[in-house]
């Protein structure tokens, strides 16, 4: 067995936290900007855009594709985007049920915006959730 | 699921962050375990029960395993 470093492993950790949250940021504020005034122009695709990649590299740094990689890290991180993924994919069936049966009509930018910020507040919960609760699964009784 | 890591690691006067280095994950990781909040996967299993000298059922036990040892 080979002796690894958990120092790079935190270091990794604590930039690629520190990054997911500025990018979630960037993302979470172009959309309430979308949702509310229903605009989208140049800055906030520029925004959209950089807040994106943000997110997408320090994901892919958090749950450990540099190696070494910490395996609770690796489970919690895909398992919260897994559940993202899938509550943002239930969130458009809604709102498309919800375009047929009432006289609401969505501007896309706003649309836009409803799609970032239930993805990017779902992973940030759930990953805050999973975090803290140890494991994705419930399999101990002590 | 219980664990007696703590008692062993205790045998070798290793701290927690020292058992975390030598397995390869953080201290978090350590700590979840001990509460028993966490379910290591084998690979993190066998190289905890190497580093502390026993073997992997010595340190993780199932409750199924513990209530066939009562019976």
């Amino acid at each position: 067995m080979k002796t690894k470093s958990t120092d790079k492993i935190d270091k990794q950790y604590l930039a690629s936290k520190a990054l997911m949250w500025i990018g979630s940021a960037i993302l979470l504020v172009c959309a309430v900007y979308m949702i509310i005034w229903k605009t989208f122009n140049d800055i906030i695709a520029i925004e959209v855009l950089i807040g994106a990649m943000v997110i997408i590299i320090s994901f892919f740094s958090y749950i450990g594709m540099e190696k070494p990689a910490d395996e609770r890290l690796i489970k919690v991180g895909t398992m919260s985007a897994t559940w993202s993924w899938y509550i943002t994919l239930m969130f458009m069936c809604f709102l498309l049920f919800s375009g047929f049966y009432t006289p609401r009509q969505f501007q896309p930018a706003e649309l836009f915006g409803l799609v970032i910020f239930v993805m990017v507040s779902t992973m940030i919960v759930l990953n805050t959730y999973f975090n803290r609760k140890g494991d994705v699964e419930e399999t101990f009784h002590l | 699921m219980k664990t007696r890591m703590k008692e062993y690691r205790a045998r070798y006067n290793l701290t927690q962050a020292q058992l975390a280095e030598k397995v390869g994950v953080r201290r978090e990781t350590i700590v979840f375990l001990e509460k028993g909040k966490y379910n290591p996967s084998l690979k993190l299993a066998h190289d905890i029960a190497v580093v502390l000298r026993v073997k992997i059922d010595d340190v993780f036990i199932f409750d199924d395993e513990s209530d066939e040892k009562e019976d």
